[in-house]
């Protein structure tokens, strides 16, 4: 993936972005390209949200550049999928899992969405595509986070998006559940080459196939990989504090601070 | 003698028609959006500018109207989680009682249209009345056809919405908006004390018996429909007033949905 010709999708030149007064986070510089899996880390409020918003326009960086496919981000951009951290889901939830998936096909259009087959159709794959067609007449409230998520995600996927951020998908979710979850993701970029930004706190889950993680954590960021970024001297470094990374088992454990 | 006999009842009838689909369709919103509350507050609110209006020798419609505006303007500012949002929509809830009566007490006299205001003539309905409600429920229909899409998206996902494209803000200030103006227009007939009965009721049944969004709006205005018309109907061979009936029907409806689904939950299982 190293030698990629194509250009990146996606590139972050020394972007800054404040909020509210405060600096969250000082220059991000980091490339992403075609399938590339890259996972956002960091404790909370280290910016991992705010970066997905940059990236699809809901927020301009204070300063340095953004591009995406080489243009300016802005938002209503079919090429990205996004699901949304969960919390942000506030309202009554009496919806069906169809009409939720359906948003992701023409949510944003005016006017009202008269049945058609096509777009049954449509709904349809995208359900099949992330193992959710049993789950299609029943309400979303009835859901388990893991339903809920996945449905979330067939509904970023209905414009055929190019690059996928998903925010915290795994909050929630059981270690088998979230090995579900990393797998169904990666079984989509594979087969449609899509890039994936994937926002955890826990990195293990995602480890089989990571290319790349971009660790955020007091207002800096460093994009490398799992070997090079989650080590005890950069992630001290990155917390201004002593951090223990310990290797077990092929798991990873950072001691000594919040991730 | 038919109930259609005299013109009063025809315009009550057609004024109620009215109300309840602008309501039922209202209602299914403010419920998606979790607003309940602020359908709530909102004829409350109306109810002090029209005591405020009364008591300057305006309209009472004048002030109903201004106050409903001012404040759906002032919720739709409402920052924050839902449960900080109305708690802040509380307190100006309470703030316009408060102004309400004070203007009530300051009227020399009984303010009787500010009173009509808050309990409603539906009988009392003129034909122009009917007319204005007409043309007020074609625009507002219009909005809702044109804003269906949209409007169920942020209300379900703000973030995923606005990533889309939706002006998510504008849109939902824009419903708050249309909200204060279907509280206006029902208030002086159902009375701003039962807006809410059919702002709520006929949504929050409909939203139990159907997931699908289309399938709730409907299912919501026909309920509605029912309720006053039952309502009316009832009140016209007892010579008694529609708003009851109105809250009570719905109350029972409400109950017996429940009851019936309670019951079937535990067949299933
Ligand atoms: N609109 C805003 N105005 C001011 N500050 C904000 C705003 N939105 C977010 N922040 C702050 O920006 C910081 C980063 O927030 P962000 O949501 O990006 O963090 P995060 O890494 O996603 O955290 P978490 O793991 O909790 O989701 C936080 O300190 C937050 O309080
Ligand atoms: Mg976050």
């Amino acid at each position: 993936m190293e030698q990629t010709p194509s250009p990146p999708l996606l590139e972050f030149i020394n972007a800054g972005i404040q909020l509210g007064g405060q600096v969250i986070q000082k220059g991000i510089t980091f490339s992403l390209y075609r399938e590339q899996f890259v996972a956002v880390l960091g404790p909370n409020g280290a910016g991992k949200s705010t970066l997905l918003k940059l990236i699809l326009g809901l927020l301009k960086p204070t300063s340095g550049q953004i591009r995406l496919f080489g243009e300016t981000p802005r938002t209503g951009n079919r090429r990205i999928g996004y699901t949304p951290q969960f919390s942000s889901l506030e309202a009554s939830l009496t919806l069906r899992a169809r009409d939720i998936v359906g948003f992701g096909l023409d949510g944003h259009r005016w006017g009202m969405a008269l049945p058609n087959k096509m777009r049954a159709a449509k709904i349809t794959r995208a359900l099949e595509e992330v193992d959710g067609l049993h789950l299609a007449e029943a309400s979303f409230s009835e859901l388990s986070g893991g339903e809920r998520q996945r449905l979330l995600i067939a509904q970023a996927l209905l414009s055929d998006p190019e690059l996928l951020l998903l925010d915290e998908p795994l909050a929630s979710l059981d270690m088998s559940h979230a090995q579900e979850m990393v797998a169904l993701v990666d079984r989509i970029r594979r087969t449609r080459g899509t890039a994936v930004l994937f926002v955890t706190h826990d990195v293990n889950p995602v480890l089989p196939c990571l290319d790349k993680v971009l660790y955020l954590a007091g207002g800096q960021s460093t994009l490398g990989t799992v070997q090079d970024v989650i080590t005890t001297d950069n992630l001290s470094r990155l917390y201004g504090s002593r951090v223990e990374v310990l290797q077990s088992e092929g798991r990873l454990f950072v001691l000594g601070v919040d991730t | 003698m038919s109930i259609f006999h005299f013109e009063f009842m025809q315009n009550a009838f057609l004024a109620a028609t009215l109300v309840a689909a602008l309501g039922g369709v209202t209602g299914f919103f403010l419920i998606q959006r979790g607003m309940t509350f602020a359908g709530h507050a909102l004829p409350g609110i109306g109810f002090a500018g029209a005591a405020g209006a009364v008591w300057l020798g305006f309209s009472p419609l004048a002030g109903l109207v201004v106050f409903t505006l001012a404040g759906a303007g002032g919720i739709a500012k409402l920052k924050g989680d839902p449960r900080e949002r109305d708690l802040h929509i509380g307190m100006i809830l309470v703030t316009a009682l408060a102004l309400g009566l004070l203007f009530l007490s300051l009227y020399p006299g009984f303010a009787e249209p500010a009173y009509a205001i808050l309990f409603g003539s539906l009988l009392g309905i003129s034909k122009g009345e009917t007319q204005v409600m007409a043309i007020g429920s074609l625009f507002i229909g219009l909005f809702f056809v044109f804003a269906f899409r949209p409007l169920l998206f942020a209300s379900f996902d703000p973030q995923a919405a606005g990533a889309r494209g939706v002006p998510t803000r504008a849109l939902g200030a824009a419903f708050l908006v249309v909200t204060a103006l279907v509280v206006a227009l029902c208030a002086p007939i159902t009375g701003t004390l039962l807006v809410f009965t059919l702002l709520v009721a006929p949504s929050a049944i409909a939203t139990r018996l159907t997931a699908s969004p289309l399938k709730a709006v409907l299912l919501s205005v026909v309920l509605a429909e029912g309720l006053v018309w039952t309502a009316l109907t009832l009140a016209y061979f007892w010579n008694s007033v529609p708003g009851f009936f109105v809250a009570a029907l719905a109350f029972l409806v409400y109950l017996a949905v429940r009851l019936f689904q309670a019951y079937e939950h535990r067949r299933v299982k």
